[in-house]
């Protein structure tokens, strides 16, 4: 995680359901969005193509977003939550509705397309997530349960039994959850 | 291109592709000729015609656009854009299409304007900009709220309700706030009541911004400042509403007024054109032995109406009437001194003559001590007056008889004398006394409640 000055103005959230207007293309959608956030039209516009590419969406730019899958809209929302270029994404349950498979390929996706930036994700979908992440934060009830490293929390995992990481992170993760998961 | 929504586009093309052909259909079909020919002032409210058109699509539109902001949650998204430019980004190329479609309509009634001497009314087209932005906001409103099955109907008919059945309430304030009363207007020598634009452009300037702010307060989410927002936009409606009721307090059932006469140009059958002020002056019609004959510019296009009123003029000095030596193109209460004659661009000069006889005529008075036998009476004098004026004032090239009033076989009969001393004075210019006679008592009876129709000759 790289030093980032706290505050909202440095943060884009990603919400669990991505949102958008009726009847945009996919492109448009990320130009709007880039020029919500300030950006003059041209300069989104041209942006919005690029970050299509990064996640993998170029072919469905001309698409209208309603068009998307529930993986490609998702992968439609990284590119919007980009485009403003604030250093912290803050994702809330960005695979919620995907299968293992569609969840490990969009997670793939945010690591190539959002290099750099500091990446927040809040999940209840934890076997997706190994390999991508440095750090866990487990809250329950408003109470931290653990904070460390990422490898740290596989280990806790290995050391309850589980042979891979996406049984070890469950394994721990019930560990520190207990009946509340 | 790129810049805009090609969807938003798609929708202003759309709309304004059924709006443009209803606005030339509506502004070729729905025009009054009376209204606009020869006169901007008239082609400018006449345009106004379309605004059913118009701001019902700025409307739908509006509820269109309003319901495709509200699918994106639009507080998820990182955002540095003001209400006022999400709102201007997301109405402008409906509001542009609405606004074609008005000139479409005004392009189209420009036809008429050939001979006009005045310029088009800009203050008007400026209140129906204002009337299509209230539309276009309150559809936008609608839109952001509710379900675009239910906001997209409600839009259109809440543009049609406001536009269309305000115009025939009997509470005339609501008519001005509404504006679409402002289209019924002007022959050439008419304007509207400064009051009824002043009413439609308070109310919807004022009610676009109050709309605005309730349609900002929806997309800036929850907070403080939103209160306000409502608060302020709540303060604006109501005080649209009071401020356009004073304006129109004053208004009646039409916005109708005389234009102002100062620009009318008088002619005399022995002088140079005057300005209307010049003919009051130094006992200019006392000394006068031919009338002043007023219009506007563009007001008798090709100078029939001055020849037709001069040569009526004249045969009725012969009859022994005494005429108005003053006649002037306008609506007016008519005196001793001058009559106001009904005159537009498209008028014959024969319906121009005609108003000259029945306005110096005037109406047959009304009088309380009257029986119903004494009101036949003194109506049947009048139209047997008017009939005998018409006949004994047409000349060879005026031919006015067309014009009479309906006469029943009995009154025909005793109207028979009378008949053939007109005809007779229509081919020698010779009338007998008791004929003579009878026509003032006839006119005075008809003017006064003191003297008791005379009996036919």
């Amino acid at each position: 995680m790289g030093s980032v000055s706290p505050g909202f103005d440095a943060t884009t959230l990603m919400p669990q359901e991505v949102s958008y207007l009726r009847g945009l293309t996919v492109r448009e959608q990320v130009a709007y969005a880039g020029w919500l956030a300030g950006k003059s039209p041209a300069e989104s516009w041209a942006e919005s193509l690029e970050l299509l590419e990064r996640v993998n969406l170029s072919d469905k730019s001309n698409q209208t977003a309603k068009s998307l899958s529930g993986g490609q809209l998702r992968r439609m929302g990284i590119a919007q939550a980009l485009i403003p270029g604030r250093p912290v994404l803050l994702l809330d349950e960005p695979t919620a509705g995907l299968d293992l498979q569609e969840a490990n390929s969009f997670y793939k996706t945010l690591d190539v397309a959002a290099s750099g930036k500091t990446i927040i994700v809040s999940s209840h979908q934890i076997e997706g997530l190994g390999g991508f992440f440095d750090h866990v934060a487990l809250i329950c009830a408003g109470q931290i349960q653990f904070l460390g490293s990422f490898d740290k929390f596989v280990e806790i995992g290995q050391r309850l039994g589980a042979p891979t990481m996406g049984e070890a992170l469950v394994s721990a993760y019930n560990s520190f959850m207990g009946d509340e998961s | 291109m790129k810049r805009l929504a090609k969807a938003t586009l798609v929708n202003a093309l759309i709309l304004f592709s059924i709006g443009g052909v209803a606005a030339f259909l509506f502004s070729t079909g729905m025009v009054e000729p009376r209204f606009v020919t020869s006169y901007w002032f008239g082609i400018t409210s006449q345009s106004g015609l379309t605004l059913i058109v118009s701001a019902g699509i700025a409307a739908v539109g509006g509820a269109i656009e309003g319901a495709r902001l509200s699918s994106l949650k639009i507080n998820t998204l990182p955002r540095n854009r003001s209400a006022f430019e999400i709102t201007l980004r997301a109405l402008t190329p409906v509001l542009l299409a609405a606004i074609l479609i008005q000139f479409v309509s005004f392009f189209s009634l420009s036809r008429f304007s050939p001979g006009a001497a005045d310029t088009p009314n800009f203050a008007l087209l400026f209140v129906f900009l204002l009337i299509l932005i209230f539309h276009l906001l309150l559809g936008f409103n609608l839109g952001l709220r509710i379900h675009p099955a239910l906001a997209i109907p409600i839009a259109l008919t809440a543009s049609y309700m406001w536009l269309g059945a305000s115009w025939g309430v009997n509470f005339y304030p609501l008519r001005y706030m509404a504006g679409l009363i402002l289209v019924d207007c002007c022959r050439i020598y008419e304007q509207l009541d400064a009051s009824s634009v002043y009413t439609a452009l308070i109310f919807n300037g004022i009610g676009a911004v109050a709309s605005f702010l309730f349609a900002a307060r929806r997309i800036r989410g929850r907070g403080n400042a939103n209160l306000l927002m409502g608060i302020a936009a709540g303060l604006l409606a109501t005080t649209a509403a009071l401020a356009s009721t004073n304006a129109a307090s004053a208004l009646g059932p039409l916005p109708v007024t005389n234009r102002d006469r100062s620009s009318m140009r008088c002619l005399n059958a022995l002088s140079e054109g005057h300005a209307l002020s010049k003919v009051y002056e130094f006992n200019t019609l006392e000394r006068s032995l031919s009338p002043y004959i007023c219009f506007f510019d563009g007001q008798d296009p090709r100078g029939e109406f001055d020849t037709a009123l001069r040569s009526t003029w004249h045969r009725l000095s012969d009859l022994g009437f005494d005429p108005p030596k003053l006649i002037v193109g306008t609506n007016q209460q008519n005196d001793q001194q001058q009559v106001g004659v009904v005159a537009t661009p498209v008028s014959t000069p024969e319906e121009v003559a005609y108003s000259l006889v029945a306005d110096i005529v005037g109406q047959p008075a009304i009088c309380d001590q009257d029986s119903d036998r004494d009101w036949a009476n003194r109506e049947f004098t009048y139209r047997a007056l008017i009939n005998f004026l018409l006949t004994a004032s047409s000349s060879p090239n005026y031919e006015l008889s067309g014009f009479s009033p309906s006469l029943s076989e009995i009154e025909r009969a005793n109207y028979r004398n009378l008949e053939d001393a007109s005809q007779v004075f229509l081919q020698t210019d010779y009338l007998d006394q008791e004929s003579r006679g009878w026509l003032m008592l006839a006119k005075q009876s008809v003017q006064s409640c003191g003297v008791p129709p005379p009996v036919m000759p």
